[in-house]
C-alpha cells in the first residue's frame, strides 16, 4: 500500500534519513525508494517553512538569551552553548520517539504534522548549535588552551550522544505508557 | 532588545534556509549519510569564522556580527539534529556511518571555522 500509511509500518528505521523533516507527505507510489524501507523525502512546503521560522524564531532568542545571562567568561569553558546543546539533544530525542512512534497515527492530519518541523527543526535546531561549538574550540586552541579546548568538544560530543539516547528512551518508556497509541517499534534500542 | 529581535529574526531565517537546503541536498543524495547535515554544520561554521574574523580584524560592527553570528550561523546550524542522526545511524547497525558522522563533522568543522578566522587575517 503506498503512501503515509505504510510510511509508518516500516519506521523502525527512521533515522538516517534527515529526521527533523515531517514525514508526513511523502510521494506516492511512483516516488523514488532509497531502499531498506526508507521513506523518499517530502517536497518543500511553503506551511513547513513557516512553522520552521516560527519554531526558529523561539529558538534562536532562547539561546541568545542563556547566553546573555550567564556569558562565557574570556577563554573559559563555554557552559551556556554547552548546556543548550546537550538539552537540545535530549529533548529531540524525546521529540522524535513521540511524534514518530507514539503518535505515528495522529500525524497525517491536523495540527500534530507539524510538531516536528515546529519543534524539531525549528525551535531546536536553531536552539542547539554546532557553529559555536566549532569556533570556540579552534579559538581554545589557538590561545594555548589545547586541553580545555579539547575536553569542551569530547564533552559536548559525549554528553550530546548520551543526551539523545536518554531522550529516545524516555520516549520509548512513555509510549509504552500511552493511551491510545499503536505500539513502540525498534524498542530493542541503541545499545541494548 | 532590538539586538534580541534581529538575532531571532536571523535565526530562524537560518533555520528555514537549513530546512530547504537539507531537503535538497537528501533528495539528490542516495544513501543513509547525512550528508544535508555535514554540509550545513561544516558551511555555518566557515561563515561564523568569517563573521568572527571581521569583527576582531575589520572593524564589522557588533550588532551586525552578532546577528550574524549567533542568529544566522547559530540558527542555521544544528547539534541536535547531529546528534540524533548519528544515534540513528547507529541504531540502524551502521556503526561505521555513526563514527564517520561525528569525526567526519567535527574534523570539517574545525577546519572550516579556523579557514573562516584565517581568510580574515
Amino acid at each position: 500500500m503506498p503512501g503515509p500509511s505504510d510510511v509508518h509500518g516500516t519506521s523502525d528505521v527512521h533515522g538516517p534519513i534527515d529526521p527533523d523533516i515531517e514525514p508526513a507527505e511523502f510521494e506516492g507510489a511512483d516516488g523514488e525508494s532509497l531502499g531498506a524501507g526508507l521513506p523518499t523525502l517530502p517536497r518543500f512546503s511553503i506551511h513547513i517553512a513557516m512553522v520552521v521560522f516560527a519554531g526558529g524564531l523561539a529558538g534562536g532568542l532562547a539561546r541568545y538569551l542563556l547566553g546573555r545571562a550567564w556569558p562565557t567568561p574570556l577563554r573559559g569553558f563555554p557552559w551556556s552553548t554547552f548546556a543548550v546543546n546537550v538539552t537540545g539533544s535530549f529533548a529531540l530525542g524525546l521529540l522524535i520517539i513521540l511524534v514518530v512512534e507514539v503518535l505515528a497515527h495522529r500525524t497525517h492530519v491536523g495540527p500534530a504534522r507539524y510538531l516536528r518541523p515546529a519543534l524539531g527543526t525549528g525551535f531546536l535546531g536553531a536552539f542547539t548549535t554546532f557553529s559555536a561549538l566549532t569556533l570556540s574550540t579552534d579559538q581554545l586552541i589557538a590561545h594555548g588552551h589545547l586541553v580545555l579546548g579539547l575536553a569542551y568538544l569530547v564533552a559536548s560530543v559525549a554528553a550530546g550522544l548520551l543526551a539523545a539516547i536518554a531522550g529516545l528512551r524516555c520516549g520509548r518508556l512513555l509510549g509504552r505508557r500511552w493511551p491510545g497509541s499503536h505500539g513502540v517499534p525498534g524498542s530493542d534500542g541503541v545499545g541494548g | 532588545m532590538i539586538t534580541a529581535l534581529l538575532v531571532a529574526i536571523a535565526a530562524a531565517v537560518g533555520a528555514v534556509c537549513r530546512y530547504a537546503l537539507d531537503l535538497a541536498i537528501q533528495r539528490r543524495h542516495r544513501g543513509v549519510f547525512p550528508l544535508g547535515t555535514t554540509t550545513i554544520n561544516v558551511v555555518g561554521s566557515l561563515i561564523l569564522g568569517i563573521v568572527t574574523g571581521l569583527a576582531a580584524r575589520h572593524g564589522l560592527n557588533a550588532r551586525a556580527a552578532v546577528v550574524a553570528g549567533v542568529g544566522f550561523c547559530g540558527g542555521f546550524t544544528t547539534f541536535s539534529t547531529w546528534t540524533w542522526e548519528t544515534l540513528a545511524l547507529a541504531e540502524a547497525r551502521a556503526n561505521r556511518l555513526a563514527l564517520l558522522n561525528v569525526i567526519g563533522s567535527l574534523g570539517l568543522g574545525l577546519a572550516a571555522a579556523a579557514a573562516g578566522l584565517a581568510m580574515t587575517n
